[in-house]
Formats: structure tokens, sequence, C-alpha cells
């Protein structure tokens, strides 16, 4: 029905781009008010993609429809517009740019000029985002605003794991289209639908009280514009590679490797493999397991299209969109997949005079494919299982093997869905917006600049997903009867299926007053606003043994089914907001706003607060003195601070008494859970957990929030630099006392409003736009630091003496982003080093062992030599550099990335080897100090060592040593694309075509070995990889 | 238009306007629900029960309540009973998920109840109050008898505190003397109130109160005794109070011990005069070993027992656990197997084995171990032939039949010529290091006699059958191990029977799928506690409490045992001496081995440091042999293969992969540090 539609309208699309027009040939020199040639400047007719570029004396010759209008544009300069009328010759004039500043920003409820901006407050258009290719909006703001960190912890489709935020602050509040909607929404925004993304990053985002406390996003979605009805179609193909993906070794080095590590030790020891066995392998008799191939395929496709076709008229603006892409992962069964769909519509209509109704639907259908298992469990287990133990009990490989393998676990089964089941995830999404804007200047001009808007919106989100347990059998082959043995796999019986269903549902509705004028040099703005907001949430699981094995609910055994309540919740939002602003001469600008807000999670008389903010700037550059003394050459020269209260729900009836019921969980049959249900009363009973201590006087908690900037810009855009320093200060976030609260109330502690800490840093963005001839480039960098300090902070203990404060209290008036440990000082060289070296040492150390700083210099290495020596896991500085350019037909685009003063840690697999008989050996683990032959007795002081990254048999430094934790510091590039746009078509002018090659994440410099530097340490390292990823695409529009 | 936009703005008005910020919150239950009614009540008692610290196939003494099933297994915590390759085999000197907070959390819903409840009283009938009273006092009463066994003296708090509003709420540790007090009187009441049968399944009765308050005051009595024999006494003041929070007054100690151990009988023999329960005899016949195996194989899983006093019920798949996933023997391995692997010692206890002088089994036909040559068997089950059935109940001898299967156990193959001398000329625990995959025979390739598996399916041996003249190949472990480089299989020789399901099939075992019951507290125990508490009050010149003649109640106990176990009897009646204390104390061992039982035991006998060892196994054993300073170690017994006698032959020797450590500050469990650090009035053991 879906795809039926989308070709539909295609063949609608295209039927309406047919027709012809009268046209001439246009000639003409642009110059600048100098007199001099502009080189390269675009010469386009207005509404097609027509266009050329003027030459070394800024000669141009076009042809135009003889009633067009042509824009005459150039990097630095002000456009132009001019109506042809039947012209032929148009000579033109291209004055200093100063579009740039005056180009609207959206900003909370409205829209302001970029010059006279006072909030810190950045806007990264559409165009400028998808020129990063990945799958995730997020992703595609990494390096293109400063302040916003993204972090993107795995590409595993359909996951969107990547955490952002802003100034290191949290998870902002996401406004799309001006609603408040969630991260995820914005995840799975079709990228070629968003028109433009602004970021409030201090107290301008104020305006959004509550929950603007870590900053904004606004994403506004693409409209119709009047004019001709333009198609847009962009496909593209990518091939992804895992990046930075351990792998195991193969059978033989593991096997050798084995054997190494059991002949270390002290008493000697025998190795596990005979040299015959090994004999087998090395003249290829037995080739042991390819795990990495039988588990991961190199190469995965993904791929995307969208087609948008937007236009109208004067009275009426359309612009529809649809998108599907599909994405699938690195398992070699292909069962991890992930199919999306978007659809957008957004008209505009002019119902009467001066009144306006849009309308923006969208929606998107996703589904996800999975195999039973998390990737973590597959990774650990491919990992973890030996090279030299069977996938298969025959070698024609149809029968899967359990023998040896640990736990019967067999990954190759783990990883097929029509052998071990499914996860699956389906989402339905559907947002709303309505709303009218009344212009009052069209009644009478007394009240010009007067408007009002009235908005409604709803989302409703449905997320099905379903989880479905196969029973299968693995075989063994038996040698002494040589027949192959079956075996059900315990874990896989009997079939499950679970399935949970999620309804979400919210709605706003916002009446805004709007005034805007300007009186001489008095510019006075004003914004009035009244909003509620209400969310719904309720599901259900649902999960029941199977009799046979199929994915339904029909197999269903006699007993053995469960259904309990899903999510269930209901919160309801009232504010007022207000702004006024004012400038004179765009020279002293000066904004005030408010909110007050009132959340239906508090208890009586704390349910509403009042975020006031205030913003003042002065342009120095516009006062007439400045122009007149010979700074001209600045057209911008601004400062500008800001200082606002914003506040943050989130508790849940805390002020509430009484108990949660079911608080018994059914998942694991009660196994690993203490949360069972007990037999009682003969039969079984759920129980109710009594909820925590109530606190009636929880509430809100502030935020205060500082920034200072300057802004500068010369030379019409040869250099530009913008600086900001921030500091937040945060109180009364949400914490139970535990350390003070004494443990034999035997309750949960009440939260209370009682940490605080602050957040400060600066962010530094420079620009630089140019041309060579007609080679013409603009490069953007930035970079920001961004530190935290708890102030104060309940914790769950007391510390018993000040060394203990000193050590493990990193809660109270500490700066974080450090990180205790041992420094790595050198390596055993030989016997000769470990003898001599002067610290006390256990016995068993070895060549290439590691030596430890004796920090305190107490003479022995011990846990009193901890102390702090590297950065944590977030870093403190993130840079960027993006550059784009263009001659002639080419296109291309550059960001480089990267993140310093952080770390990353090496997960458990990577610290050690782990698993036995020859499992956990990664390819890694080869890199290791060792005798130059192998040798029963490694204590014999002739021997030569080979050096190498691990110690003698693979063995690693201490968990938090600088060997494990290593700093972060990386450049990588992280997108390159160039582009190539054919020459015009005679008989379609309109036509634009586009090709594109673009790389994402290919190449990284990084002192960080065997992992990718932003691969986080969680789920111990057996994270799903990253992605490298190649595409290739066409645009095409007219 | 005109129409429409109204329209919209009427929707946008209602909308605001209709937005009440006063939104109940969902799902909440108020106490009043909860208390009201009986079904109500069900609800609030699930999470009593739930949250009750039982120590039953859920609990790890490891790990302590952390409420999971992950690897669980029987009698691993240096009890001596078994060994577990894991690292939850360890001493029982500390649990890493403390009881600490989660206990104070369940007495305060116990207190909770306990004063919330005779507010609804008018809604039940009374007898029905009274028992959800009891229960009440039952959570609470055991909650502090676990506590109290931990640590000694813990805080003592009898009401719910009203927090932030009841002031200074702070409670310090009380005596260890307060608080065995403290508890006495909780059982007493809970006693009071409980009725003699239970209205609802698997909830405690009278007498389960009675027996669970004898167990109780064994304890305190045996600490407030045994503390004495602990070098420099075990007892201390704590540093901030002044306390005495562990121990007992020099001037105090014996008179607390008499009260206690004498409630400790008056608790047990109203158990055995109410006539309620007795010994499970279904299928025993005497003098018939076969039915007295099968009788005490069957019990584990009988509800209907009469001797089942309290139990643990569960069910797949809504509350279950991994027994059978762990500690099956090899062959039913799902996913792990021979969690729970039995000691030579522990066999040593029991009837029916040939011994050297010195008391140890015998394996050989010299007058010890290392002398002569080894006895040899035409099967492995021939050495067990006099075993007493109660052992074979609990152990799977190798050779033996589980679930119709005959359970092949082999250590090796020996080829070499006969007579066999002893493998090694040293079997002392300083040479536990060496197993036999590191003797001589084994290691000279060129010549090697004896035979061993590293793993499953390795170590083929080929040779010719003595009495059929046949060539046989085979592995040189039997199906079921042991390997030496491979712990899943058994490390001892030896596999659990006792509560593992004969009757599950293979592709029914797994983890968190096992449901048979836990028989929390049984009547054998009861009658032990009161031969124990006879022979205590006795051995102190105490009379009995009850005016009965308690040593002839104590004999009559340990006989009906000792019958049903099919074990010999004890000819004379019990007296109040040390030999009669450690008759009651072997039987305490064998009956209630691997039920998460012994390791209170040898606590509470003080018997685990290094000078008492020799009270260990409950009789007088020189611990010199199997322990080294405060380390010690157990033995396996393996069977092996001799293809020139066609024969079986025994050897015994130190299991090289654990070792056990004990002091005597582990007597107390230290308390959790956080605890200490953040209170003013929360001491550290003394001894620490």
């Amino acid at each position: 029905m879906k795809r039926l539609l989308i070709i539909l309208t295609l063949i609608a699309a295209t039927t309406c781009a047919a027709f012809a027009q009268k046209t001439i040939t246009v000639s003409g020199t642009v110059t600048d008010t100098s007199g001099e040639p502009v080189i390269g400047a675009g010469v386009q007719v207005r509404g097609s993609q027509t266009g050329t570029v003027t030459d070394l004396d800024g000669k141009y010759t076009i042809s135009a429809p003889s009633d067009a209008h042509l824009v005459f544009s150039c990097v630095g300069m002000a456009s132009k517009t001019i109506a042809l009328d039947g012209q032929t010759t148009l000579n033109v004039m291209l004055e200093g740019d100063n579009t740039f500043l005056d180009s609207s920003v959206i900003v909370g409820y409205g829209t302001q000029k970029k010059g006279s901006l006072t909030g810190a407050v950045v806007a990264v258009g559409g165009e400028e985002m998808i020129r990063t290719k990945t799958e995730n909006p997020q992703n595609m703001l990494t390096g293109r605003v400063s302040g916003v960190r993204v972090w993107q912890k795995t590409a595993e489709p359909g996951q969107y794991s990547a955490s952002l935020d802003i100034r290191g602050m949290g998870a902002p509040l996401v406004v799309i289209d001006g609603v408040p909607r969630d991260m995820s929404d914005f995840q799975r925004l079709a990228p070629s639908d968003i028109e433009n993304v602004s970021v409030l990053k201090d107290a301008a985002a104020a305006i959004y009280g509550l929950r603007g406390g870590n900053g904004v996003i606004l994403v506004t979605t693409k409209a119709g514009a009047a004019g001709e009805t333009k198609v847009n179609y962009n496909g593209n193909y990518t091939f992804q590679t895992p990046a930075s993906l351990p792998r195991q070794m193969d059978a033989l080095t593991s096997m050798m490797l084995v054997n190494e590590r059991s002949r270390g030790g002290i008493e000697g020891g025998s190795p596990e493999f005979t040299d015959d066995l090994l004999e087998l392998y090395r003249n290829g008799t037995r080739t042991g397991t390819d795990w990495n191939s039988l588990i991961i395929q190199n190469i995965a496709p993904q791929s995307s299209h969208d087609l948008s076709v937007s236009g109208g008229t004067d009275k009426m603006q359309f612009y529809v969109g649809m998108g599907y892409f599909y994405q699938e992962g690195f398992w070699k069964s292909g069962d991890t997949n992930y199919n999306k769909y978007n659809l957008r519509s957004n008209i505009t209509a002019e119902i009467a005079r001066g009144l306006k109704f849009n309308v923006n639907l969208s929606g998107y259908i996703e589904d996800l494919h999975n195999p039973l298992d998390d990737p973590e469990l597959i990774i650990r287990y491919w990992w973890k299982q030996s090279t030299i133990w069977d996938a298969y009990a025959d070698p024609e490989q149809t029968m899967l093997n359990y023998k040896d393998l640990e736990l019967d676990w067999n990954s190759v089964a783990r990883i097929y869905s029509d052998i071990s089941g499914h996860r699956t995830t389906q989402r339905r999404n559907i947002n709303a917006n309505m709303s009218l804007t009344f212009d009052f200047g069209t009644i009478t001009d007394v009240l010009k600049g007067l408007s009002a808007k009235g908005m409604f919106s709803y989302d409703y989100r449905i997320a099905e997903n379903e989880t479905y347990r196969k029973e299968y059998y693995q075989y063994a082959y038996n040698e002494l009867t040589g027949e192959y043995e079956q075996k059900l796999y315990a874990a896989s019986s009997p079939s499950q299926l679970t399935r949970q269903d999620t309804h979400d549902r919210a709605w706003v509705a916002q009446a805004l007053l709007q005034y805007d004028r300007a009186f001489e040099k008095h510019h006075v703005g004003a914004t009035l606003g009244w909003e509620v907001q209400k969310k719904f949430g309720n599901g259900f699981r649902a999960f029941g043994n199977l009799a046979f094995s199929t994915p339904y609910f029909t197999a269903l055994t006699v007993e053995d089914h469960q259904v309990s309540q899903g999510s269930l919740y209901e919160y309801a939002y009232q504010s007022l907001i207000g702004r006024l602003n004012y400038n004179y001469d765009e020279r002293y600008l000066l904004e005030a706003q408010f909110r007050y807000d009132g959340s239906s999670r508090f208890y009586e008389g704390h349910k509403w607060g009042f975020f006031p903010s205030v913003s003042a700037g002065w342009r120095i550059s516009q006062e007439p003195w400045f122009k007149s003394s010979g700074l001209g050459f600045i057209n911008q020269l601004k400062l500008r601070a800001s200082y606002g209260i914003l506040g943050t729900d989130g508790s849940d009836y805390e002020w509430a008494t009484g108990y949660t019921y079911p608080a018994a969980s059914l998942t694991d049959n009660g196994y690993y859970t203490s949360n069972a249900p007990v037999y009682y009363l003969g039969s079984w009973v759920m129980r109710a957990d009594p909820k925590a201590l109530p606190n009636e006087e929880i509430t809100w908690y502030t935020n205060r929030t500082f920034d200072a900037g300057i802004d500068f810009e010369a030379w019409n855009g040869l250099l530009g630099i913008s600086f900001d320093w921030f500091h937040r200060h945060r109180s009364g976030l949400m914490a139970r006392n535990s350390s003070e609260f004494p443990t034999i109330v035997g309750a949960t502690a009440p939260l209370e409003n009682i940490n605080s800490d602050s957040h400060f840093g600066f962010e530094l963005e420079m620009s630089h736009a140019h041309h060579i001839g007609d080679f013409r480039y603009r490069a953007k960098s930035m970079m920001s630091i961004t530190r935290n300090q708890y102030l104060s902070y309940a914790q769950s203990t007391k510390y018993g003496n000040s060394y203990d404060n000193w050590r493990n209290n990193s809660m109270n008036n500490r700066y974080q982003g450090i990180k205790f440990g041992y420094e790595v000082v050198g390596r055993y060289q030989d016997w000769e080093d470990i003898w001599t070296y002067d610290l006390n040492k256990g016995n068993g150390v070895r060549p290439g062992d590691f030596k430890y700083l004796d920090w305190n210099g107490d003479g022995q290495f011990n846990s009193l030599d901890a102390h702090p020596f590297t950065y944590s896991g977030t870093p403190w500085l993130n840079y960027s550099l993006s550059l784009e350019g263009d001659w002639k037909s080419f296109d291309f685009s550059i960001l480089l990335q990267g993140s310093a003063l952080g770390s990353v840690k090496y997960g458990e697999p990577q610290l050690s080897i782990w698993g036995q008989h020859g499992g956990g050996m990664l390819e890694q683990f080869a890199d290791r100090w060792h005798p130059s032959e192998e040798t029963n007795d490694i204590y014999d002081q002739t021997l030569t060592w080979i050096p190498g990254t691990y110690a003698y048999g693979g063995d690693s430094a201490d968990e938090n040593s600088d060997f494990n934790v290593q700093p972060i510091d990386y450049l990588r590039l992280k997108s390159i694309e160039i582009g190539y746009t054919l020459p015009k078509w005679n008989y379609m002018q309109n036509l634009v075509l586009r090709l594109y090659a673009n790389a994402y994440n290919p190449f990284t410099l990084t002192k960080v070995k065997y992992i990718d530097p932003e691969h986080p340490a969680d789920n111990y390292g057996r994270l799903y990889p990253l992605n490298k990823s190649y595409t290739i695409g066409l645009t095409v529009s007219f | 238009m005109k129409r429409l936009f109204i329209y919209i703005a009427t929707v946008i008005l209602l909308a605001a306007g209709c937005t009440s910020l006063d939104i109940p919150p969902k799902n909440i239950i108020t106490d009043e629900e909860l208390m009201s009614s009986q079904s109500g009540l069900q609800v609030y008692l699930a999470r009593l029960y739930s949250q009750m610290p039982w120590e039953d196939f859920k609990y790890i003494a490891q790990r302590g309540f952390d409420g999971n099933s992950w690897l669980g297994c029987l009698g691993v915590e240096g009890t001596g009973e078994a060994l577990t390759r894991d690292n939850i085999c360890t001493s029982f000197t500390g649990e890493s998920s403390s009881l600490w907070g989660r206990a104070y959390t369940l007495i305060h819903d116990a207190n909770h109840l306990i004063e919330t409840l005779p507010e609804y009283k008018d809604n039940y009938p009374e007898v029905a109050f009274n028992e959800f009273l009891g229960q009440g006092y039952f959570v609470r009463a055991f909650t502090y008898t676990q506590m109290a066994r931990r640590f000694g003296g813990v805080p003592i708090v009898k009401h719910e505190i009203k927090y932030p509003f009841d002031g200074n709420i702070e409670v310090p540790r009380s005596s260890e003397k307060d608080t065995w007090d403290a508890i006495l009187e909780d059982w007493d009441t809970a006693i009071s109130l409980l009725p003699a049968v239970s209205t609802f399944a698997d909830t405690p009765n009278r007498y389960a109160a009675l027996a669970y308050k004898a167990e109780a005051m064994l304890y305190a009595g045996s600490v407030a005794k045994y503390n004495e024999q602990v070098s420099g006494r075990l007892t201390g003041l704590g540093s901030k109070t002044g306390i005495r929070v562990i121990g007992f007054a020099e001037s105090e100690w014996k008179e607390c011990s008499n009260k206690y151990f004498a409630e400790a009988y008056k608790a047990a023999k109203e158990v055995i005069s109410s006539g309620m329960y007795s010994l499970y005899r279904k299928s025993w016949a005497a003098g018939d070993r076969e039915a007295q195996y099968k009788n005490m194989n069957d019990m584990w899983r009988d509800l209907s027992s009469p001797e089942n006093i309290l139990v643990r019920e569960y069910e797949y798949p809504i509350l279950s656990h991994g027994l059978d996933a762990y500690s099956s023997p090899w062959i039913y391995r799902m996913p792990l197997s021979a969690g729970t692997c039995p000691t030579e010692d522990l066999l040593e206890l029991f009837d029916g084995f040939d011994r050297y002088s010195d008391g140890t089994i015998r394996v050989t036909d010299g007058a010890n171990h290392t002398l002569g040559t080894y006895l040899m068997y035409d099967d492995p089950m021939d050495f067990f032939a006099n075993a007493e059935p109660r052992l074979r109940a609990y152990v799977i001898f190798p050779g033996d039949v589980f679930k119709k299967t005959p359970i092949e156990v082999r250590m090796g193959i020996y080829t070499g010529s006969l007579p066999i001398a002893p493998l090694r000329d040293n079997y002392d625990l300083s040479q536990r290091g060496r197993f036999y995959q590191h003797m001589p025979q084994y290691t000279n390739e060129g010549n090697r006699t004896l035979y061993l598996s590293p793993n499953e399916h390795t170590g083929p041996v080929t040779y010719t059958d003595v009495n059929t003249g046949e060539t046989v190949t085979t592995w040189a472990a039997g199906e079921n191990g042991p390997f030496f480089s491979n712990a899943e299989a058994t490390t001892t020789g030896l596999y659990l029977r006792k509560y593992l399901d004969p009757d599950r099939p293979l592709e029914d075992i797994g983890e968190g799928k096992s449901d048979q019951p836990f028989i929390l507290m049984r009547y054998a125990e009861v009658l032990l506690a009161a031969a124990e508490a006879a022979v205590e009050l006795s051995l102190a010149g105490q009379p009995s409490p009850v005016n009965d003649d308690m040593l002839q109640v104590a004999t009559d106990a340990i006989r009906d045992i000792q019958n049903r176990a099919g074990a010999t009897e004890i000819t004379s009646k019990l007296t109040g001496t040390i030999a009669s204390r450690n008759i009651v104390r072997k039987e305490r061992r064998k009956e209630l081995a691997f039920e998460q039982k012994s390791k209170w035991d040898i606590r509470r006998w003080r018997v685990i440091d290094e000078r008492n060892r020799d009270g260990f196994w409950g009789e007088e054993k020189d611990h010199r042999p199997w322990s080294d300073g405060s380390r010690f170690a157990f033995k396996g017994l393996y069977p092996f293969y001799s293809t020139q006698a066609g024969k079986w032959f025994f050897d015994i020797c130190y299991e090289n992969r654990k070792t056990f450590s004990y002091s005597t500050v582990d007597y107390y469990f230290a308390i959790p540090g956080g605890e200490v650090n953040k209170s003013e009035y929360i001491d550290q053991q003394p001894n620490r």
C-alpha cells in the first residue's frame, strides 16, 4: 500500500514538470562596488535550477525565459535578484554581504535576525548537514555546531545509538516544527526533509522553561515556496564495513598461545595441546573453525531514496516528501536489518486575507529485525568459543555442533533467525500539526506587526516489540560409535513468544500573540503565549510458551502465559510564555523572556515554576563612529551576554505514599530474579512493593545559565570569529540521601532536591570563505572545552577517613573528568632487569611484564599508588574542521572531527584472554612479549625476548592503568564527499543531476590500538561496531 | 473558511482550558487496599515471603541473598560436604551481597504489618487476624535470627520508624545477649499467635515457629558456650558505644547458654510431643537397604511428607531454580554440570566402609594408604556394597544408577602390572598441587601406564580385555569424568544425588527450569535439636526444663534417625558427655548434609579455626593431616580401571583446585563498612 502510494506520487510528480516557455539568451558582467569583475559569481534563474558562473572577466551568458528573474550571488556578497523583462544584457554590481547577518534564525516561538541575536544560538542548514552521509541526523550534526557533542556508540541498524548533548549538559529538549518531541523523532527524520536546525545553548532556551535546562534543538522541516513545482530525488547506496572490530586469531596461533600460557607457571607447566595435535593444524589436516567468517560479513549494504515535490502559488504552498531507508547489519545471516519509510506533507494556505492555515503531517514506519540475541551476546560467544571447536558436527555443515562449546552455545545458531528466533520492533509514528496565523496588519496599518497564532499538534506512536525464541537441536559426532548424536539446546526450549505493545500519545495546544515592528530606529518585538501539553502512555506485554515453533499466540500451550501492564502514564503541563525584544538602531539589543510552567508531576504547591531570562548585546560595528573610524572592513563586531534560570522536572509522584503492584517480574522464569511471585495461600501471588518514603516538597530543579560571547566578522567573510564562555550552575538536583539515611529505617530514602553541580567551558568558532578564480570554498573550524564539577552530592556511603575521602569521594566539590589508576612506566626487559629493578614485586614477574609507577614512593607497588592519572571517558575537548567548495561542476565537502583530553578503556575481552582452550584469543593478543623460540622453561636466562604490546601469553596490565585506559586523542575524517553536477541538457533546462561519492568515517589518526577511540566500554566492550561506510549516489531535481 | 477558523480556535481553547494538572498517580496502591482484606494481605505478605532470607536453592553463601540461582549448588562453602570449580567455593566468612540492608527493609515491612494490621482488626475473625499477625512476628524473628547468626548483636528495631518525623532515630547495635533475648521474645509471640495448622500452603504454623526457635536458640546457646573455647575468649565491646556487640560477658555466658539450650529443648520437645510430625518412612522397610535408600531418595520431592514442617515451593516457569542444570552428572550437562562434587571426607562420616586403623577409608591392603597394594573390585559399586543407604541417597557413587543410567566415573585407566602399589608414595596435604597428570606413570610418554583424559573425548586407550580377549578402545576417563583439565565434570569422583530430580528428562534440564521444592525445616532437624540441647544441658548439669527424661528423648531421636537412615544405631543411652555430644553432632552433619545447615553448625560449635578444627566433622578427628595453618583442603575418591586385572581400584587424594581458610574473626561477619561509616552508632566488630 505504502509503496503503491509512493509510485503514484512519483508519476504525478513527473508529469507536472513538462511545459515550455519562451526562452532568450542574456549576457552581462558582474562587478563589485569598486568596479572589479567578480569571478565565479553564480547566476541563476529564480525558481529553477538553471544557472551559470561568471568567468575570469566577470562575464556570463545564460538562457532564461523572457519574464524570468535572475539571481546573482557570490560568497561574501549580497545576492541580487533582477527581473529580466525581456532584456538581453544585464550588468550587475554586487555589494558586500550583510544578508548573512540579516538572515533569519529560528528561536523559541519565533525567528530573529542573526545579526541581532543576543543568545548563543547556532543554526545549521539541512543542506550542510546532509553533506555527512549517515542514517542518523544526530550524526550529521557532528562537527557542524560548536558545543554540540555527538557520540556515536554503535552503528547497529535501527538503534540510533548516539548520544547527543549540548556543552556536556545532558540530553536536550528536541522541538520539531514548534512541538516538543522526542530525540527518537529527530533521529528518524528523513534527512532531506530538514530545512534547518537551530541549537539554543544558553538562556535563550529559557523560553522552554521546565525542560530547556540542557539546551534546545529546534528542527524546522521543509516547506514549499511559491513558484514552479520542484521535484527532488536523492538516492544512494552504501557499503558499510565494520570499524576496528577485534577478531579471533587462527586456530594454530591460538593453540600455541594457549600452550605458551600454560607454560608460564612458576612450578612449570605442561602445554595443553600436544605437538602431534599442533602438527595436524600446521600441515592443514585440521583447520579449526573460522568463527570470524561464520559470524561477520565484511560488507553490509545500506541504501536510501528520498523524493520530494514542492511548490505552490502565492496563496498556497506545499511540500511533500517521501523517503525509504534500508540498512543491513554485519551478521553473516543478514538477519539484522532495518527498513524505514518516511512521509511528510506540509501545506500552507492563505484561506482568507491575512489568515494562513498550515498543516504539517508526517509519519514514519520502521521495521527492525534482529536475531534473538543482543549483539553483546553474539560477540561475547563469537570471541569466547575456541577456534579448535567445531561449528558444525558434520563436514557437510548441515548439523550445528554442540560438543565442547561452552554452555553448548553455538554462535552460528544464534545469528540465524530461522534457527533460534528473532526480535523485531515495528514502530508507527504519526505527527500532526495544524496552525492558524492571522496577521492583523492586513486589517489596518495601526496593527502592523501584530499577529496571532493558534496551533494544535497531536502525536501518536505505536511500538510493537516481538521476541520469539525458537527451540532447536544441535549435534555431536561420537568418535567411538561413529554416529551423530542430537541434543536439544536447553536454553532454546520451550519456544516462547513475547509481544509488547506500547502506545504513546501527546498533544500540544498553543495560542500565541506576537508583535514585531520597527518605529524608525526603535525595533520592538513581543511574544505572549499560552501552551498546554498532555502526554499519555499505555501498553501491555504478553508472554507465552509455545507448543510448537510458530511465532504466533495461536501456538500457545495450555499453561504458562502471562499478560502484564506495560508503560502507563499521564502527564500534563501548562505554560505561560512571554518575550520582549527591543533594539535601537540594531546597535543596542535587549531581550527578556520568561516562562511560567506547571507540571502535574509535582505535589500541590510545588507544581509551578517561574523561569526568567535576560540577554543583551551591543553591536559595536553598527556604531556610526565605528563605521567612520576606518574599521569599516569589520562587518560585525558584537558583544553579548545572557543569564537565565531554567528548570527541569523528572520525578514521578515522589510525594505519594503507597505501593506499586505487581512488583514481581516474570522474566527469566523467576530464576535470575528475586522478584518472582511467592507460593502463598495455596496459589502464586505477586507482591506489592512499598514506594520510597514520600517527599511532598519535591519540585523542579533549577539551572542558572550564564553565557558571554563575542562575534566578529570582517572582510566580507574572509574571517569570522565567534567566542563564547558559558557557565551553568544546577541546584536542587534530585537524589536520595542514602549516606545520611539510617539503614535501620528499612525503607528507601525519599527523593530530595539536594544535589548541585556546575558546567563551564568555552567555544571558539572560526570561519573563512573565499574564492580563488572560480574555485570557491568555505572553511569553518570549531572547538569547545567543557568541564563539569560536582558541588554537593548525596552519596550512598560515607568515607571512613580522609584518604578514603580523597580516593573514593568523587562527588562532593570535585571536578569530574579524571580517573584514578596506575601509570605504567615501562616493561621488564629481561631477567637482569627484573632482579635489579628497585621495587618490591611479587614472584612470577616475567620479561615484558609491566613496571608501574611507585607513585607514593614507599618502595612497593600496591593500591595506594592509585592516583589521578588520566581523563575520564568523556573528552573535555572536541574540535572539528569543515571545508566545502566547488570548482566548475565539481563540489566537495570534507569534515574532520576529533576529541582530546579524554580516555578510552579496553572492555573485558580486550583486557585479557577471556575464554578457555583457545577461546577468547583475539588477534591483538598475538602482539605480545614472548621468547624467540618455544620452550617449556621460560625462566631460562639465555632466551631472547621479542617485545610486543601485551605481556607474555597475552597478559595485560592492571585494568586501571594507562595501558588499558588510553588517551582518546584522535582526529578523524568523519565525512568526505565529492560531487559532480552534469552539464545542462538543452531539452530539459531545469534538470540538475548531481552524482556524488561519500566516505563516512574512512580514516582516523589515533594512538589507540585495536579499538575505535570513540568505542565506549559499555557492555564490557562487546558492542556492535561502528561502521566505515562508502556511498555513491545521485541527486536529481527539476 | 471562517467556520474552520472558529472550529480550530475552539479546539485549541478547549484543550487549553480542560487540562488539569491534578492527575492522580496511576497504579499506586494504598495501605488500606492491602490491609483491609485477605486478598490484599496476600499481596502484602507475598512481598515479605519473597524477601525472606531463606537459604535454599537460590542462596549461595559466597554471594548472599541476591535472589539469583545462577550456579546454584549445595554445600560448597567450606563445610567439607562438597567442592565446586567456581569461586563461589570459598569459606563462609562473609557474603558479597550483605544481608544488613535487606534485613532492615524486611523488618520494616514486618513492623508495618504488626503496627498497622490492628487498625483493621474488625475486618477479620480473630483466628485469621492472629495468624496474619503471627506471620509478621515469624518474619521478624526469622530475620533477626539470620542477622544475629551473622553479626552477633544488631540494632533491634521493633516499631516502624517514621522518617524524618521521629527525631533522632539512630539505633545502636544491641549486645549479643540482648539481641538473642529480643529474638526469643519474637519467636514466643509468633508461637502464641500462629495456629497449629496453617490455613495456607507454605506458610508457617506454630510448629514451624517452634522448630525455628529451637534452631535459633541452639545457635545462641552454642555461641554463648563455645565462644569461651576460642582462644582469648571471643567477645568484645563496640568502640563507639561500649556495648558488648559480640559474645557474652564472663559473668553471664554460662547462664545465657543454659537458658538458650533450655529454650531450644522446650521448643523442640513441644514439636515432638505434638505428634504432628514423623520421619518420612513411606517406602522404608526394616533391613531392606534398597528400600531405605529409595525412601530417603524420594522424600525431598514428596510434598505430603509427614516430616516437612516448612517448604518453599517452586513451579516452572513462575518461580524456578537451576539445581539440575548445574549439579547433574556430566552426561546430563545442560548447560553446566557437576556444580556439587561431594568429598571423600564426607563419605568417611558414614557407615559401611572398610577402614584403616586411623579411621580413614581403606583402599589398599596395607596398614595405611601408602602401604600395600590396591584392593581390587569387579565393579566399582562393590566398593559401596555396605555403604549406608542414606549416603547413597545423598551421593551418586561411581557406577551407581541415576535416571536409569549407570553413571560411569573413572579417573583413568591403569595398564601397569599387578599387583598395583599406591600410585604415589606421598598423599600428604603438601602434595596436593601434584595431581595424577603430574605422576610419572602418566607423564612418561614412552612408558605410560596411567591414562587420563584432560577433556571429554580425549585420552584414547587401547587394551586387550583380560576377560574376553577382545581389543577395546575407549577414553581413559569415564563418561562422566573426571577430566583433569576440565573441572566441569566431577572433580572429586562423586556427584550429588540429594535434591536432584531423578525423573527430569534431559531436555527439561536447564537454567531456571528446575522446580523441585526445598524443605526449609523438617522434623529430623527438630529431633537433632532436641538431642543436642538435651546433651548440652546435661553436660552443664542442668535439669530438663520440662521435667522429662531428656537424655532418653535425645537417645530416641538419634536412634529414630539412624534407623530410618539404615545406619548403625547407637546401643546405649546418651549421657551428659562430650562423647555423646559428638554422637549427636556427627549425626547432624550426616543427616543435614547439602541442606545449607552445616555451615552454621560448624560455626556455632566454633570448630573451623585452626585450634578447634579437630571438631570440624562433629566427631574428634585430628585436623593436622588436612589442614595447614588457617588453610584446609578436602579429598576426592578416584576410581581407576586396571586393564591387567580387569578390575577396579580406588585412590584417595586431595582435590587439587580448592583450599579454604578460616580464622577466629570470621565467626562474626564484618559489619558492612558503609554502615559503620555513615552512623555515629553502628560499631564495627571489635576484633576487626
